[in-house]
């Protein structure tokens, strides 16, 4: 390092020393090592580093040259700087000027004048040992120091002391040596601007204590407001540049109250990240007192008014950072003074976007201080699902639920007043999800198992700060190491549902039984169920129809069917009125709980309606099927009957017709709609990435299907049409089961009547006898007639139904409707006109 | 090619060195030539520059002290 001519590397420090001592004592063995124990001594006690104000040492050489001499000393001297400041050897460019000055000083302290007339008068080429001379100049110069003194003595009669000192003794006068010199050179320099220059420093008193709020002479407090003002009366006086810097100076002040106040006034205020903010702006002004410490140090720092180092100029330029930073930050405090949590973060965040380097910098400090708060809760969120957020700061929230299905749906959401900008809508959606995956696994699947991927969240957590969440880079990192957690965690949570609460078995078992998948089950349920649900509502009992479906899972393949799936069939009835039958109000329920209930729960309403649809439609199917077995048994039984035949063919024409219909509506429900989204929905939900796929998938099924099955909105009036035509089914078995009642009473009769007359050999009739049955058989053909006509008349308007129906149907937007509407009459039966 | 930069280092570190002194000088130091060179290595060398003047203000008053002590000593005897 060393390697000058001036520095050799190989010679120690205390090498050195001793050198020095031996060269001061010149070569007196004693006296070095005394010197040398001393300078160890003085070494050893002051082991520090080198004192802080190394690049003020040139200008304060400067400044001692000039305020003692004529002005050639100071060019002298900045040609022999600049000389020394180019050249590469010296290393220590600074420390060697402090020591120069610094050495300067002790002597000029002692004897400047001294110094100075030997270096005048002698005009000595070297150097000579001042130590060595010092008595004997001391003895020389006295006259001629006597002389010099009197050219300055100008204003100096009052201070008689100066000269008796001076005289008494040259060494211990120090103190007050050094002050009279000062003085007498300042007084002669500046005579003439002293007026000003004094009130200049007061000037800046004023300044340094109204920059830290407080009023002064020439300063007073800005009525009403936070800033401050030149004093009238006091600062009249002050030059146009005196007043323009202090106002310049006085802006800070203002800042400083405004961020004061600001910090006062929301410290009651609640909220983490307000108070984040808060802290920073505390910093910032604690910050700011430190250079204004520094300001008045420096002012006081030669406790003489003139030789202060401060002056307005100065304490602009010194201040000036704080200037910009506090604009800002008064600039961000005011922006969010109304503002919380999230919110506050995303004000904040736009700043970062700046072109400014200072406002960019003070808004990522105040931004990675408002973030912290958050970050806290987004890692406590995102490892446990607690929310510890009193003043509603994070964005997502909790709220209170009734019950645990809930949970899911209801209980935490995203605020998105509170989302700040640099997470998007979507990532908050996988935070929130990630969340409500722990809280659903810990709570409702009493889950507490080590969930995976928490590993590499909670090393993520460690080893960043705040700043992650928005730096760049790191936020690259961190939705990454956000979306592993996030699918781990909802795989999690699928495996659990499909694995251990068996998901899939369920989604089977609502099909089989609520949406009428088990043919055989739900066929002998009915045939079991109709004679107790023709009886009016409020005659049936629950008990009983439970046996009833306990008994047709006996004898159904039904009973093969897992034992937890059958323990939660039941029979329920909906609320009735008065004229219902059993028929209106029965429905079959499939009981869920557990975790999976948080699926299916909030759908049950919907299942009971479809289980509504297709249970009607399979009960007409079961209708016109006994319609079809009654026409068969009418035909044997009564063929010698021939009055019939021409009756029960309408009949016949009818019930095919009607079996046309139901058999076609019954193949679009069950194959179009029902087996079509179920395919669509098992695909999906193997698929599934998250619970929200399974349940959207779910609910998309149902849908669909209430949809296929006529029950949404927009097909309301195409199940009111299918219903009445239902009716018709209805009616007609009414019509049917009088006929058949009508007929076989009629049978029975004339059986009787053929008997009597084959016993008898036509002997045992009377008259009455004949007459009865002549008004019986006119009865009866009346009757006939009555239904055949009524009949018609039903098939007729049983016509003009459907033909409605199937107009509506073709008119439908949906396709399949359309397609439903050419089955129905393939083959142009019900040509629409 | 070493030896001509050695050459030209050790002109260099002369001229540097007097216009160390020039500065001493102007400054009014009171130190001498050897005192300066040793002074500017230990700066060099890293010591603290406010101790060092320190510490040869001392070394002086001592000097002076004793020799004063020889002066008056010679005197009275």
């Amino acid at each position: 390092m060393n390697s000058s001519g001036l520095g050799d590397s190989g010679v120690t420090i205390p090498e050195l020393i001793l050198r020095l001592c031996s060269h001061l004592s010149k070569a007196d063995q004693a006296l070095t090592t005394k010197l040398y124990q001393i300078a160890i001594s003085f070494i050893e006690q002051s082991n520090g580093s080198p004192s802080v104000d190394d690049e003020f040492v040139v200008p304060e050489i400067r400044t001692l040259l000039s305020s003692r001499r004529d002005p050639k000393d100071v060019d002298t001297f900045e040609t022999l700087y600049s000389k020394i400041d180019n050249s590469s050897i010296l290393h220590q460019k600074n420390a060697i000027f402090s020591f120069l000055l610094k050495t300067a000083r002790v002597n000029s302290s002692k004897d400047s004048f001294k110094m100075k007339l030997i270096q005048n008068f002698e005009k000595l080429p070297h150097s000579q040992s001042a130590l060595s001379s010092k008595s004997q100049t001391t003895v020389h110069s006295t006259p001629s120091q006597e002389s010099i003194r009197h050219l300055y003595q100008g204003n100096l009669n009052d201070r008689p002391f100066s000269r008796s000192s001076r005289n008494e003794s040259t060494t211990n006068s120090n103190i007050i040596g050094s002050v009279w010199s000062r003085q007498e050179f300042s007084s002669s320099v500046s005579k003439a601007t002293n007026l000003s220059l004094i009130g200049e420093v007061d000037l800046l008193q004023d300044v340094i204590y109204s920059l830290q709020g407080i009023e002064g002479r020439f300063i007073k407090k800005e009525p009403g407001g936070h800033g401050f003002v030149i004093d009238q009366k006091n600062g009249r006086n002050f030059t146009p540049i005196q007043k323009g810097l202090t106002t310049r100076l006085l802006g800070l002040s203002f800042l400083h109250n405004k961020l004061k106040h600001y910090c006062e006034e929301n410290d009651k205020q609640r909220g983490t990240m307000s108070q984040a903010l808060i802290s920073v702006v505390r910093d910032e002004l604690s910050t700011y007192y430190k250079t204004v410490a520094l300001l008045q140090a420096g002012m006081k720092k030669h406790g003489c008014a003139e030789h202060s180092e401060m002056s307005l100029r100065r304490a602009l330029y010194v201040i000036q950072d704080h200037t910009s930073r506090f604009e800002w930050l008064a600039y961000i405090a005011e922006e969010c003074n109304d503002k919380k949590g999230g919110a506050l973060v995303t004000e904040i965040h736009g700043y970062l976007q700046h072109g400014s380097a200072c406002v960019q910098e003070i808004s990522e400090k105040v931004l990675t201080s408002v973030c912290k708060p958050l970050y806290i809760m987004l890692s406590r969120w995102l490892l446990d699902g607690e929310i510890n957020d009193p003043y509603n700061e994070f964005f997502i929230e909790a709220r209170s639920i009734n019950t645990s299905e809930r949970l899911w749906h209801d209980k935490y959401h995203v605020k998105k007043s509170m989302v700040p900008s640099f997470i998007s809508m979507d990532q908050a959606k996988k935070i929130l999800a990630t969340g409500k995956s722990i809280n659903f696994l810990r709570q409702i699947c009493k889950d507490n198992g080590q969930l995976s991927g928490r590993e590499s969240l909670q090393k993520f957590f460690k080893s960043t700060t705040a700043e992650a969440l928005f730096a760049p880079e790191q936020s690259l990192q961190f939705h990454t190491t956000l979306e592993n957690v996030y699918r781990e965690t909802s795989l999690r949570v699928l495996d659990l549902l499909k694995n251990k609460y068996r998901l899939l078995e369920h989604l089977h078992s609502l099909r089989r039984y609520l949406l009428l998948g088990q043919g055989d089950f739900i066929r002998h349920l009915l045939e079991l169920l109709a004679p107790e649900l023709n009886k009016p509502a409020q005659d049936i009992y629950g008990h009983t129809l439970k046996t009833i479906l306990e008994s047709a899972i006996r004898v159904t393949n039904a009973q093969f069917e897992d034992e937890d799936t059958l323990q939660r069939l039941n029979v329920s009835f909906m609320g009735y009125s008065q004229g219902d039958t059993g028929w209106d109000v029965f429905s079959l329920i499939y009981i869920v709980d557990g975790p999976v209930s948080t699926i299916f729960q909030p759908t049950m309403p919907t299942y009971q309606c479809l289980f509504g649809a297709l249970w009607k439609a399979k009960r007409m199917e079961f209708v016109l099927a006994n319609l079809r077995k009654q026409q068969i048994t009418i035909s044997k039984l009564f063929k010698y009957n021939q009055e019939l035949p021409p009756v029960m063919h309408i009949f016949h024409v009818l019930t095919s017709e009607m079996i046309h219909f139901l058999h076609q509506t019954q193949y679009y429900f069950l194959f179009e709609v029902l087996e079509c989204s179920w395919a669509e929905m098992l695909g999906k939900v193997n698929h599934a990435e998250c619970l929200d796929d399974i349940i959207q998938a779910h609910s998309q099924f149902l849908f669909s299907v209430q949809a296929g099955v006529l029950l949404d909105e927009k097909s309301k009036h195409l199940f009111s049409q299918l219903r009445s035509i239902y009716n018709f089914v209805l009616n007609l078995e009414a019509h049917q089961e009088t006929l058949y009642l009508a007929a076989s009473n009629e049978h029975e009769a004339e059986m009787t009547y053929r008997k009597k007359q084959e016993c008898t050999n036509e002997f045992g009739l009377t008259l009455d006898d004949e007459l009865k049955t002549k008004e019986r058989i006119a009865k009866f053909r009346h009757l006939l007639n009555s239904i055949k006509a009524t009949v018609k008349c039903l098939a007729q308007t049983y016509k003009t139904f459907v033909k409605n129906y199937l107009k509506t149907l073709s008119s439908s937007s949906n396709m399949n409707l359309q397609l439903l509407s050419v089955r129905l009459s393939f083959n142009d039966y019900y040509s629409v006109t | 090619m070493s030896s001509s930069t050695k050459l030209s280092q050790i002109k260099e570190a002369k001229e540097t060195f007097q216009a160390l002194m020039e500065i001493s000088k102007l400054l009014g130091t009171g130190l001498d030539v050897e005192t300066l060179s040793i002074c500017v290595r230990l700066c060099e060398a890293g010591v603290n520059p406010e101790v060092l003047a320190t510490v040869v203000r001392e070394l002086k008053k001592e000097v002076g002290s004793t020799s004063d002590e020889a002066a008056s000593g010679s005197t009275q005897v």
